[in-house]
């Protein structure tokens, strides 16, 4: 029990702390999704309980464990340290090995949660698979053939690949403070401007980037139950980031899912302990956790121009789940006259691939509807959020633009950013 | 220190609309979930028409859809002790067909008028007015706006409305919890959830940071002072080894207060004298920073407050709030707040 300073807690297997369970509730309490459906009975009867009548031989006793969303909120609250949401991710992984999701929806998860195939076959032809996305007689007919529901927030393909972008550069600085840059699905097809930015602020700050090659983190594959697949994504990653990682180079990424994937959701999930991974988790970074490191360090580039204003921020539940605090908080407040309001909004909703699906989209938005009613009260041009899924599906509900928080560090040194800021505040 | 502080609690509790009423001197006594009596100094003003030194007959009120709270039984324990209490169960046609009526969802409901509304109608076809002066709810009646609708109850029952505690989750204590939250906040602190402190760092007679549990790697936490509120035994900040060793969890501060004898246990668990492993804490000097058994304080930014504090028996003295309250405002008035 009695853990060495700064050292990593000695973690229970998941299943394990299914006994340290006092049924107090909390976890129900303050479950966004049973607070708004009963076809989720909430986290203390599904994980705990249920687990207790889970066996890897007899088929799942309780098929609305297909309708956590995986927020972690119920992990957060614990007061005796549950896993929660990891029991209820592997009793839903168990339901698709033992066939219990109808194929049509298994069919429908596997699409929406390998990004990384979607993003290579859409990327290309983005302005037709774009408009083809726009058509709403074409998302009719999605909802009906594969269950995406038709107002769900797909994001639109960007014309040019982040790793496009970033390898036709020219004059890339040198130094000997290097940094691997993880830039995720999103960024890669979706929004390259984070990653644009993010690059500009590491420059910035003396740093030579990598971008090695890397795939799809496997989150939404874990989400979706579908552990096999995510296995053989996770491994790829941690082949492919190793080496950086035993150099002693960290590993940032903006896309805060993908992060906690590396750090924890995959190696804990999957079971995988190796050395190789532990190190991948352990060099891992949520990219303002890294800014913050370096402000600690008092290494970090803070000569930020002003901006007045007046900005809502919401901490996506994948972010609150790397149990790091705010940093995106901590280094916006870095900006003159800048100034930040959180949400406390205990989730949007989306939750990944969630809020796609058509069953569960209705719950998706109902979730999300303290943080929708913030974010239209707030009366500013853009929200700022860590999460892509969360910045889509707050831009679906509001229709106010949302950005990551590396955008606005950009364009206060000195970037003018594609997009929303530059276009309100530039 | 003891009467500013509760002093201050109830203004803050004021200026968030969730006034906390009563004083050192004239407390209150109040029915709880099971109908035993139980006496406090400071609470909510929507708990206050319950007082059962008030000779009002009551009509103690559940539902049939929401299992953790039994009007008969607080009802029936009531009666046996002298106060007119009869239980009243509605069955709400509107609670059908939800599979967990929990206090959170019934708080939500009840900050909706038509619920209210829909919850009086039916009331009222069955309450006999004439024998009774005042209603008691499970304290369900509202998340956020709690007194308007005790307010609103009263205006439409024409009685006096009050909240009975129920088992846990407690909403009052998520009133308050959020209360405490949104006041660090205007203080300009923040408030972490999920981050469990493990150990600490430091530079001579300075905390300089604390390790938290995170994601991959440990969480280092920089702060000026710190205060150590992780309570007791029962809230985690005491624990013991195979060893049989107690140990404070994050500082490794020797404990103090549970035996002479160094016995934390004994056999009769809700012995009159209380238990000896509660009393088990951290001793302090006078500004409530930690102190060795020589009288040496440990260090110069740690103060320790709550049940984390040797010497005393919360569960026996009934004393957890108060404790907390007056410690954690002493700590904060010498360093907890910038």
């Amino acid at each position: 029990m009695s853990s060495e300073r700064g050292s990593p807690k000695p973690r229970h297997p998941v299943e394990l702390s299914l006994d340290q369970c006092i049924k107090c509730n909390i976890c129900t309490t303050a479950c966004p999704v049973s607070a708004v459906t009963d076809l989720f009975p909430g986290p203390k009867y599904e994980a705990p309980q249920g687990g207790r009548f889970r066996s890897s031989k007899q088929n799942s006793p309780d098929k609305s464990v297909d309708y956590c969303s995986g927020c972690r909120v119920c992990n957060m609250v614990c007061p005796t340290g549950v896993d929660i949401a990891e029991m209820n991710a592997r009793a839903r992984a168990t339901m698709v090995e033992q066939n219990l999701v109808p194929l049509r929806l298994r069919l429908r998860n596997n699409l929406i949660a390998r990004t990384e195939l979607v993003g290579k076959l859409g990327q290309p032809i983005a302005p037709l698979a774009n408009a083809i996305l726009a058509n709403r007689v074409v998302r009719q007919a999605v909802e009906g053939v594969l269950g995406i529901h038709r107002q769900a927030p797909l994001p639109s393909f960007s014309r040019q690949r982040f790793t496009h972008w970033f390898r036709r550069r020219e004059n890339l600085p040198q130094s000997d403070r290097k940094v691997v840059y993880f830039h995720g699905c999103s960024t890669e097809y979706y929004e390259p401007r984070i990653g644009q930015a993010a690059i500009y602020v590491l420059e910035a700050n003396g740093f030579e980037v990598i971008v090695p090659e890397q795939n799809c983190c496997g989150l939404p594959l874990l989400s979706n139950g579908e552990f096999d697949a995510a296995r053989s994504y996770h491994a790829a990653n941690v082949r492919k980031l190793v080496s950086y990682a035993r150099q002693g180079i960290p590993i940032v990424g903006t896309s805060t899912s993908c992060t906690l994937t590396l750090k924890e959701e995959a190696p804990e999930l999957l079971d995988m302990h190796d050395p190789d991974t532990r190190l991948v988790a352990q060099s891992t970074y949520d990219f303002n956790e890294f800014l913050l490191e370096l402000f600690h360090e008092g290494s970090l580039k803070i000569d930020f121009k002003p901006l007045p204003y007046t900005l809502p921020y919401h901490a996506a539940c994948q972010y609150r789940a790397h149990r790091i605090g705010r940093p995106a908080l901590d280094v916006l407040e870095l900006i003159p006259d800048l100034r930040i309001v959180d949400s406390h909004a205990t989730c949007c909703g989306i939750a990944g691939t969630y809020g796609y699906k058509q069953e569960k989209y209705d719950i998706s938005m109902a979730v999300g509807e303290d943080l929708f009613e913030f974010v239209r009260g707030s009366q500013a041009p853009f929200v700022i959020c860590d999460s892509e899924t969360c910045r889509w599906q707050i831009t679906h509900a509001t229709g106010l633009p949302a950005v990551h928080p590396v955008e606005l560090l950009a364009f206060a040194s000195g970037l003018e950013p594609e997009g929303v800021i530059t276009r309100y505040l530039g | 220190m003891l009467e500013q502080a509760v002093n201050e609690f109830k203004s803050l509790s004021e200026r968030a609309g969730y006034p906390l009423r009563g004083s050192l001197e004239d407390g209150w006594i109040f029915p709880t979930g099971l109908g035993t009596a139980r006496y406090t100094c400071l609470a909510p003003e929507t708990m206050l028409a319950g007082d059962l030194r008030n000779p009002g007959a009551m009509a103690v009120v559940g539902f049939e859809q929401f299992l953790d709270f039994y009007p008969q039984l607080v009802a029936d324990n009531l009666r046996s002790m002298g106060v007119q209490a009869e239980a009243i169960m509605l069955d709400l046609d509107h609670l059908n067909g939800r599979t967990s009526v929990t206090p959170k969802s019934l708080a939500a409901l009840f900050e909706q008028p038509e619920f209210r509304e829909r919850v009086v109608r039916v009331l009222m076809k069955i309450l006999d007015k004439n024998r009774t002066a005042r209603i008691g709810f499970p304290a369900v009646l509202g998340l956020n706006r709690a007194v308007e609708v005790v307010r609103d109850l009263e205006e439409m029952t024409g009685l006096l409305v009050f909240e009975i505690p129920t088992l846990p989750p407690s909403i009052p204590g998520i009133r308050l919890h959020n209360m405490l939250v949104a006041e660090i906040e205007r203080h300009g602190g923040r408030v972490l959830d999920g981050m469990d402190v493990m150990s600490a760092e430091y530079e001579g007679d300075m905390v300089r940071g604390v390790w938290s549990e995170a994601a991959a790697r440990p969480k280092l936490n920089r702060a000026s002072s710190y205060i150590l509120a992780t309570g007791g035994i029962l809230g985690g900040g005491v624990q013991m080894g195979v060893d049989g060793r107690m140990r404070e969890c994050v500082f490794d501060l020797p404990l103090a207060g549970y035996s002479e004898e160094g016995i934390p246990f004994r056999r009769s668990f809700l012995g009159s004298g209380g238990h000896p492993v509660f009393r088990a804490g951290v001793n302090v000097n006078g500004d409530l920073q930690p102190i060795s058994p020589n009288g040496e304080r440990f260090y110069r930014n740690l103060y320790t407050v709550g049940s984390a504090l040797a010497y005393s028996d919360p569960v026996h003295e009934r004393s957890v709030e108060g404790v907390a309250l007056v410690t954690g405002f002493a700590a904060g008035a010498r360093g907890g707040v910038r």
